[in-house]
């Protein structure tokens, strides 16, 4: 059995951009006035839409710890031979904040990310989905512990992103630009969802906060004037976690001598490195 | 600017998660595991209490009912109360517990854990020890089918399961056969293995029966040990599945570890030693057999198939080894032999299970606090590597309770356990032993090959002359044996005997539904023998019967005589109708001379047996039931020393004697009396003692040998429970069969049980003296001729004396070193006639003058008459040495019709007799004594007025006199 945790939390921030003057090139012959591209000249902007977030995770196989009692019998401290966590994509909406510094040619700005704590579901993977933990205790009694299935648990967590982006162009109507930050991921809570793990009590799971790099790029469009449209494509590496649940309980459910089994503790180290993929409206202010 | 302040703004509200689970509730400390368990029932005598706490004990508690105490129906059994690696108590009662009796452990949480939660019942538990002896006027009822470990419940019956049935008392085993104990399936008889003993009776299948099948146990013709008839039985059983879906779960049981010389490891549970078998008797001393090896392969039960406990079976023909036996006697004495090792096997499946701790609520899951509890019953057999060994100690133990816990170490199982055993040591008595087990899965042990059983010995000998005509036919073997699919044939001079056989361990013994007749020519013959697990048992050329398998004997023959019956011992009085005795002295035989000295008080231990051995084959005994009835009668005295009632019990009777046990131990100080009766003439009436030929028994013989005689009346006070061993020796082989004081024709001169005496001169009016016959001795000088010698001396084995009062050579006050005291009980030894020439005044011829049966009785002139086990540093084998006062009497001899007079009554002869204590191949053991100085005798003769005598004397190491035990089964 085992138990895993881990999570993790991206999410990207948007671009930045610049408002550069309604800057680029305009799209038709005629250029356009810097005043025409903002609506208030503050150098804000503002992009309204949603997010995906589509982690790309790597784990390390699921290591159980500190097991006692009859889940001895079947298993013992150390990795679980090919299991591993996943973690699933997330849908949201989020908007993009940003403001243009006003020198470099309005092209540098910094943006964050704005939405609401989200909950990251996890999954299993390997051989945690798809067979029995602690099939047999002492090696050949059945135990009739199922298979976990692919659900695992689920963490609400905040991940705010801080970039800087260099908005090159415009090209036509198309200005696009790459930017480069900080993501740091805040677990508000995280929790063991797989019915298996949670029958008998309740685990308690720990993600630590933890902090990654990201690279990103995107493309405004402007639509008219100061309002655009914005698709932009985060990448956040580094982001590494060692998820870790404790007081791990299983029934057994052809056992009922024992009835249940206390697992134990567990951690996995997770590498999230999410892609968050987002699209907004917005305007330039 | 905080990028991720902002964020908040638009935090949602978290979704609120179920309630939390709070994990399973641990166990509190308290009590977690007992010995015995609540309401366990067949508990040995001997046993001790263990009670077994998850923490420390707050202190040492008072042993008192506010406190801790076992109380028998008199109130707190009297013991020591101690407390064993700070968390366990062990109560070993000062004496054994009462038989078939409810004993209840009380404990006060306050007094040994305050902090416990599961000490609040009083009792704490029951228990019920074990029956022993038949009881008499009840037939033995069936108490359980299936011993039920499961609290409350009936143990579920599985398809592996033997059929277990626990009567109320013991058994008659030889009743227990494939006729009166069955096992009825769709197809008719199931085969099975049958066992007997105590208590118990197993039916084992051979193979597993079929789940959902219903079966029909049937018990009808079992006998209990009173001989009284066990009421039919008719019980339906369906046997579940056992096994899991996925199939039959095996796990390897090791021992863990294996025990070692010295090894000080003790169980966890108990404080006993650990892997080992500690026992204890006067005979052996304390010995332990350590558990040296092997492992047992367990197939464990579906786990949820039973609502919880989990079915643990252990296969019939399993072993362990135990570390070779050191028969030690009085466990200082050396005998000279050593087993080598010795094997503790699985007659039966054996079915345990694994549940939760009984002690705690159903609903508490297992925790270190709180460990699972294992119940396990087994049938065991002991034997040993080397053939003698085996002889010895082979042995069936029924119904041996293991209990235990199991915890989890690493990933593997360890299960202790603590059981009481009643090991049979040398056939003569039981060592209460303890027993603690340590085994742990996962191990990968090889089981030992089963060994090939092969006969070494038989009993009686191929080729004897002179076995008992109720004899039992034991084959004896090497190894285990299973006789399931055997079939036997006994025969009586070519026609074939009614017989019932069992097996007990590795042997094999038959007895003959009826009497054999005397000098019958007897065949035993036998095949399909296997071992446990049924490979077949090849004879071996090198076997005791040289690969034959087929045994003939004779029964000896018994010559029509004239002569009537004798008392030849008593284990309670003297062989003879007694004179002046009371409760504060023996008296003396009736015919004797009225110098002659009194005998020691009697009196008979709580634990041991009235017996009674006669000369000739005794028509049925009648055991009085009621005052002053009967031809036997063991009655109740008040203080004035009327009959108040006949003591309950049981009589069995033997072609030769009778064994009277009482259906409860006699109780100290209390007045009792033998009665024998025997009539007052020569014509025999039911309620008195008679020969099958109708002659009533002659109870003073010393008056000259004629049918009938005064009843032989021995007072008797019963005594404190003993730990001494009462042993039946026997002269072996003897001469006179028929005891009629002469060698018949057909009777077979044994050079083993005889004296050889010689004329060495005379005085007065006798002027020469010869004795008739063949000298007997030709490697002395002169003639000797022999008398053939017979006794029964039943003895009581003692205590060893740090400083033996003899030496190894009989000299007194002489002796270095420890010995083995034996009390010889007081009785006699016949001797045939001996026929002698003389000459009176040189001319008076008196020719083929015969002293007719010769009488030597055990004296007992200032206290019991004792010998003593010595070990020799210079001799393999110790020797047994006795100095000792006789009497010797001639009460038939007539000299010149009576004219002439004679002093051989009650003539003194003091005698010191030394030989080697050895066992014979079926285990027995054996004394071959011989007197260590020549015995000088001196026969007066008066006539006339005038007096003369003759001097006899029984040269140094002529007087032969070969004892021999019981066979041990």
């Amino acid at each position: 059995m085992r138990a895993l945790a881990f999570m993790v939390v991206v999410v990207a921030s948007s671009a930045a951009r610049a408002a550069e003057d309604a800057v680029a090139a305009p799209v038709d012959a005629a250029p356009v006035a810097v005043d025409a591209s903002r609506l208030f000249g503050t150098g804000l902007f503002l992009r309204v839409g949603g997010l995906v977030i589509a982690p790309a995770a790597s784990s390390s196989e699921v290591s159980l710890q500190n097991v006692v009692g009859p889940a001895r019998l079947s298993v013992s401290d150390g990795p679980i031979p090919g299991s591993g966590v996943g973690l699933s994509p997330a849908y949201m909406p989020a908007a993009i904040l940003g403001w243009t510094l006003p020198w470099l040619g309005r092209r540098l700005s910094i943006e964050t990310v704005l939405a609401a704590p989200f909950t990251l579901k996890m999954t299993t993977r390997g051989s945690l989905t798809d067979k029995s933990l602690a099939p047999y205790a002492l090696g050949n009694l059945p135990t009739g512990v199922p298979a976990l299935g692919s659900e695992l648990g689920e963490a609400k967590v905040l991940p705010p992103v801080l970039t800087a982006t260099w908005r090159f162009g415009p090209l036509w109507r198309l200005q696009p630009y790459l930017g480069l930050g900080v993501s740091y991921l805040i677990t508000l809570e995280a929790r063991i969802t797989n019915p298996v793990l949670t029958e008998v009590a309740t685990p308690t799971m720990e993600v630590p906060n933890a902090l990654g790099f990201v690279v990103q790029g995107g493309l405004d469009f402007r639509i008219w004037r100061w309002l655009y449209a914005t698709v932009d494509l985060k990448y956040i590496a580094g982001l590494e976690l060692t998820a870790r649940v404790k007081n791990l309980w299983v029934r057994l459910p052809r056992l009922p001598l024992y009835e249940a089994a206390r697992v134990g503790d567990n951690e996995v180290h997770v590498t999230v490195n999410p892609f968050v993929l987002s699209a907004g409206v917005g305007a330039n202010f | 600017m905080r990028a991720w302040l902002p964020a908040l703004l638009f935090t949602a509200c978290a979704s609120s998660a179920p309630e939390p689970k709070a994990p399973p509730v641990a166990a509190g400390p308290g009590l977690t595991f007992t010995w015995p368990r609540d309401g366990q029932r067949d508990v040995p005598v001997r046993a001790s209490v263990v009670l077994h706490f998850s923490d420390p004990i707050a202190a040492m508690p008072a042993y008192d009912c506010s406190a801790v105490c076992v109380e028998g129906p008199a109130g707190a059994v009297p013991g020591t109360l101690s407390v064993v690696g700070g968390d366990t108590l062990v109560f070993a009662p000062a004496a054994p517990f009462d038989e078939a009796t409810l004993y209840r452990v009380r404990v006060s949480a306050g007094a040994v854990m305050p902090q416990a939660t599961n000490l609040g019942a009083d009792p704490l538990l029951r228990f019920t020890t074990r029956v022993y002896r038949p009881i008499p006027g009840a037939a033995a009822t069936v108490l359980a089918l299936q011993d039920a470990p499961l609290d409350g419940g009936a143990l579920p019956f599985l398809d592996a399961s033997p059929v277990r049935l626990i009567f109320s008392e013991p058994i008659d085993p030889a009743t227990v056969t494939s006729s009166t104990v069955t096992l009825e399936g769709p197809s008719g008889a199931v085969p099975a293995h049958l066992s007997a003993g105590g208590v118990h009776v197993v039916v084992d299948p051979t193979q597993d029966l079929t789940p959902g099948t219903t079966f029909t146990l049937a018990v009808h013709g079992v006998r209990d040990l009173g001989g009284e008839a066990v009421p039919d039985l008719s019980a339906q059983l369906v046997p579940q599945r056992s096994a899991p879906d996925e199939g039959v779960v095996r796990q390897k049981l090791a021992i863990a570890p294996p025990w070692t010389e010295g090894s000080t490891a003790t169980s966890e549970l108990s404080g006993f030693a650990l892997n080992a078998s500690r026992g204890e008797s006067p005979l052996i001393g304390t010995a332990t057999l350590g558990v040296i090896g092997g492992a047992l392969e367990a197939e464990l039960g579906a786990g949820d198939a039973f609502g919880g406990p989990i079915p643990m079976i252990l296969r019939r023909g399993q072993t362990l080894d135990l570390s070779p036996l050191a028969v030690a006697f009085g466990g200082e004495i050396a005998s000279g032999y050593q087993t080598r090792t010795l094997h503790f096997t699985l007659l039966n499946d054996t079915v345990g299970y694994l549940t939760r701790s009984p002690y705690r609520p159903a609903t508490q899951l297992p925790d270190d606090k709180a460990p699972p509890f294992i119940d396990l019953t087994m049938d065991t057999l002991v034997t040993a590597d080397d053939p003698q060994g085996n002889a010895m100690s082979a042995q069936t133990l029924m119904g041996v309770r293991l209990l235990g816990l199991s915890r989890i170490d690493g990933d593997q199982l360890v299960i202790d356990q603590v059981g009481a055993l009643e090991l049979g040591t040398l056939g003569i008595n039981v060592a209460p032993t303890a027993l603690s087990l340590r085994t742990r899965t996962g191990a990968m042990v090889t089981s030992p090959a089963e060994p090939a059983p092969r006969v070494f010995a038989t009993f009686p000998a191929s080729g004897s002359k002179a076995a008992a005509p109720d004899g039992k036919v034991e084959l004896v073997f090497t190894a285990p044996v299973s006789a399931t699919l055997a079939t036997f044939t006994l025969t009586e001079n070519g026609a074939a005997v009614p017989f019932t056989h069992r097996v007990d361990g590795s042997v094999v013994i038959v007895q003959p539904s009826r009497r054999l007749a005397d000098g019958a020519r007897v065949g035993f013959s036998w095949s399909g023998l296997t071992t446990l697990r049924g490979a077949p048992v090849q004879p071996a050329s090198d076997d005791a019967l040289s690969g034959q398998s087929t045994l003939a004997f004779d029964v000896a023959p018994f010559s029509a005589t004239a002569a009537p019956p004798k008392l030849l011992s008593l284990t309670v009085g003297a062989p003879c109708a007694l004179v002046r005795q009371s409760f504060a002295s023996g008296g003396a035989c009736s015919g004797g001379q009225t110098t002659d000295d009194l005998y020691v008080a009697f009196s008979m231990p709580a634990n041991q047996q009235l017996a009674a051995g006669f000369t000739q084959p005794m028509r049925g005994l009648q055991l009085g039931a009621g005052c002053d009835t009967g031809a036997v009668r063991v009655e109740r005295l008040d203080a004035a020393g009327t009959c108040v009632e006949a003591v309950k019990g049981t009589l069995r009777a033997s072609d030769r004697g009778f064994r009277f046990v009482p259906a409860a131990p006699w109780v100290e100080g209390t007045h009792y009396r033998l009665v024998l009766v025997a009539g007052a003439n020569a014509t025999c009436a039911s309620t008195e003692i008679c020969s099958v030929s109708g002659v009533p028994l002659d109870t003073d013989p010393l008056a000259g040998s004629s049918a009938g005689g005064p009843d032989v009346v021995v007072p008797f006070t019963g005594a404190a429970a003993t730990p001494d061993s009462s042993q039946p020796f026997a002269s072996e082989p003897y001469t006179d069969v028929n005891d009629n004081g002469a060698i018949d024709p057909d009777e077979t001169v044994h050079d083993e049980n005889r004296v050889a005496m010689e004329v060495t001169g005379t005085t007065g009016i006798v002027t020469s003296a010869s004795l008739n016959g063949a000298d007997c001795v030709p490697a002395l000088t002169g003639t000797q001729v022999c008398t053939a010698l017979h006794a029964e001396l039943p003895v009581t084995v003692g205590k060893v004396l740090a400083q033996c009062p003899v030496s190894a050579n009989g000299a007194i006050g002489q002796g270095s070193g420890p010995c083995l005291q034996v009390r010889v009980l007081p009785n006699s030894l016949l001797n045939t006639s001996l026929s002698m020439d003389t000459r009176v005044v040189g001319i008076v011829p008196m020719n083929d003058l015969p002293t007719r049966q010769l009488i030597m009785r055990v004296r007992e002139p200032s206290g019991p008459a004792y010998g003593y086990i010595i070990k020799e540093a210079s001799a393999p084998n110790p020797v047994f040495v006795i100095r000792q006062s006789i009497y010797l009497d001639a009460p038939d001899l007539s000299i010149a019709g009576g004219l002439a007079s004679h002093d051989l009554q009650s003539k003194p002869l003091d005698v010191v007799l030394k030989g080697p204590v050895t066992f014979l191949p079926d285990g027995r053991m054996r004394v071959a004594m011989a007197n260590l100085a020549d015995v000088p005798l001196s026969v007066n003769i008066r006539a006339l007025g005038l007096s003369g005598g003759i001097q006899m004397r029984i040269p140094k190491g002529e007087m032969h006199l070969t004892v021999v035990g019981d066979p041990l089964r």
